[in-house]
């Protein structure tokens, strides 16, 4: 296999603050992301998804690990050169409405990371301004235009025009669709479709929403507190889950379809994620799981594959079909 | 059946930037004991101006216009704010989307279920205390004797959730409004409160009236399916019905653009365009900018809910366009 674009190795992020515990709130993740293709991250909200996100960054430091962006290790840069990587490495936020600066014109807002890196003339920035809007599926003339004249949608597609002003190789999307409406989301989906099969973009895609994430996925990896507790491809992950967290969240989703609901027994897990700032020993995932033994109490589960055919962190997967998810054969 | 909540062509005005518009136009519906009606449909469509104004609650610029909101039987529109107050509390509870804006911070959560008792049933403070108590266990709180003296701030939202709940059904209402009650929550903390709303409608047969537009919540618990755009109803169906067969085009593009988790879909087809503002609802169908089967009639005349097979459908095309 080629080398990945993007390779995050133990990646740590603890956030403290004066009189209060350390908050550990990514606790040694792996993950890569191979050019031209899409990783999803799914989880709940506080598992340090967005966290990854910003690390990956380097918007905020990491406090261990490494982060690889095509050979170079991040870490390593001057801000200057920092500066230059993050051209090709950029990031669209999930509200449209507080990542657009309110008192900028849209072709501003577009242009400015190409006036930032001091691409061409004045003259051609305003011309890649407009093919960028024209490229998201707006009109060219909306760059005179104010943030507050378009609707969410429209919004969202001025910030991946953004995005996509100085040529990314890697676009992290974090929550990019969650604030959106049905069919506008849909829209948006299939516009990131259609860029990365253009431009071979990359996407480090992170959701909250599991059918999103199988509708835009090649790889996926599931967070929960601070850690993936599975990670594989999109068909592994949908089609042949093993950690019990994974199967708990897939059983949890209810399908617009009422014949599948009320056939279906679902796991429902009982109480709140615990909080990172007090994270159970062992595996994070025990407190809720109803597999959990002595042993998930002393040992951290290591992400590896023991024989599901993808790494999964528990120490005792076990592949569930997920069409058994939907019909009453699943005990809890 | 009785029905214990009733829509009768409902208009609501609003006065907007020195115009009035009309975010809810002829809206009919019927909630009859023990049944879950899912009011559906994307922002700006007034489902949720729908709601307000049979809870009696609209903002200060919007009015009912016409039609009457028949609660238990009586037409709410000729009581005074006193009474409905009276009526509504025996009737109706609700539940919104956010708890931690509902929720008065400055008191326990014990204190805000147990007011009811105190206002409504005349009971003594310490009667009260223990009623809710009791009720905050029924909702699913583990530990409800500590809780009950804790503050919003110190619950997670899906426990806030629970308190509202416990709040909107204290008095035994016939029918519970539930406006985006999971939407602010995990999915994992979602499917504990369906699974205390569905237990609540099958145990005490309480009535839901679900609002939402998350098409997964509503098969999950809808018996019946009411479907908006742009102020009207356009569709109005079983549940069963609707998500095997939608006939309004707006229904079938909403349907072609949930990604679904049960199954790999190559393709989301998504209807062009977003919803109109309330500002600029258009003439005649107010879907036809966005429909891909619109014919000029449907630019000049609007469609009335009819009878197409089993369900209520608001399209002039609507026999044609099944297929």
């Amino acid at each position: 296999m080629a080398e990945p674009l993007l390779d995050v190795v133990g990646l740590e992020k603890e956030f403290s603050a004066r009189g209060a515990p350390p908050v550990r709130a990514v606790a040694g993740v792996d993950l890569s992301v191979a050019a031209g293709t899409t990783h999803g991250l799914v989880g709940e909200s506080g598992c340090g998804k967005s966290t990854v996100a910003r690390a990956v960054l380097r918007l905020i430091e990491p406090t261990a690990g490494t982060v690889t962006f095509d050979g170079v290790d991040v870490g390593d840069l001057s801000k200057r050169d920092l500066r230059r990587l993050r051209a090709r490495m950029q990031i669209v936020f999930q509200d449209p409405v507080s990542s657009l600066d309110p008192r900028m014109t849209v072709g501003t807002i577009v242009a400015e990371p190409l006036d930032v890196a001091g691409t061409g003339t004045r003259a051609s920035r305003r011309e890649r301004v407009g093919d960028l809007l024209d490229r998201v599926g707006l009109d060219r003339s909306f760059a005179r235009r104010y943030p507050h004249q378009f609707s969410g949608g429209q919004r969202q597609r001025v910030g991946i025009a953004r995005a996509l002003a100085p040529g990314p190789d890697l676009i992290i999307c974090d929550e990019p669709v969650s604030a959106l409406d049905v069919s506008v989301r849909a829209q948006i989906l299939n516009l990131l479709r259609d860029l990365q099969e253009d431009l071979g973009v990359a996407y480090l895609f992170i959701s909250h929403d599991l059918a999103v994430i199988r509708q835009i996925s090649d790889m996926v990896s599931v967070m929960y507190l601070g850690r993936i507790v599975e990670s594989g491809t999109r068909e592994a992950i949908f089609g042949q889950p093993a950690h019990p967290y994974t199967i708990a969240l897939l059983s949890a989703v209810p399908e617009p379809d009422p014949v599948i609901e009320r056939n279906r027994e679902r796991i429902v897990l009982e109480g709140d994620p615990p909080s990172p700032a007090d994270p159970p020993s062992g595996c994070v995932f025990r407190t809720r799981c109803w597999k959990a033994q002595e042993i998930c109490a002393q040992e951290v589960p290591e992400l590896i594959d023991r024989g599901q055919g993808h790494p999964v962190a528990c120490h005792f997967p076990e592949v569930v079909n997920p069409v058994s998810l939907t019909s009453p054969t699943v005990t809890r | 059946m009785n029905p214990v909540l009733e829509l009768n062509e409902l208009t609501v005005e609003l006065s907007h930037a020195g115009q009035i518009v009309r975010p809810v136009e002829d809206v009919s519906m019927t909630i009859e004991e023990g049944k879950v009606v899912a009011l559906i449909g994307e922002s700006g469509s007034g489902k949720t101006m729908t709601a307000l104004a049979a809870m009696g609650l609209l903002p200060e610029s919007a009015h009912v216009a016409s039609g009457a909101v028949i609660v238990d039987g009586t037409d709410v529109a000729g009581l005074s704010n006193k009474e409905r107050r009276r009526l509504r509390a025996g009737t109706m509870g609700m539940v919104f989307q956010d708890p931690l804006s509902a929720l008065n911070p400055v008191y326990s959560v014990g204190w805000q279920i147990a007011e009811q008792f105190r206002v409504h049933e005349n009971m003594s403070r310490s009667e009260a205390n223990e009623r809710a108590v009791g009720l905050l266990r029924s909702v699913g709180i583990p530990d409800p004797e500590r809780r009950s003296g804790e503050y919003p701030h110190q619950l997670s939202g899906g426990m806030r959730q629970r308190v509202m709940i416990a709040i909107a059904i204290a008095l035994h209402p016939k029918v519970l409004i539930a406006d985006e009650p999971t939407t602010a929550l995990d999915v994992t903390v979602q499917a504990q409160i369906l699974e205390l709303l569905d237990e609540l409608r099958h145990k005490q047969g309480m009535a839901i009236w679900l609002i939402t537009h998350d098409l997964g919540v509503v098969a999950s618990l809808a018996d019946e399916v009411i479907l908006m755009y742009a102020g009207r109803a356009v569709e109005s169906a079983s549940a069963d019905r609707y998500f095997s067969k939608p006939r309004h085009p707006y229904g079938q593009a909403l349907r072609a653009s949930v990604p679904r988790l049960s199954q790999e879909i190559d393709d989301l087809h998504p209807v062009a365009g977003t919803p109109p503002p309330v500002t600029a609802f258009p003439s005649g169908c107010r879907f036809h900018p966005r429909c891909p089967y619109a014919i000029d009639r449907c630019r000049t005349e609007v469609p009335l809910l009819r009878s197409v097979d089993d369900a209520l459908v608001a399209c002039h095309r609507a026999e044609e366009i099944h297929g």
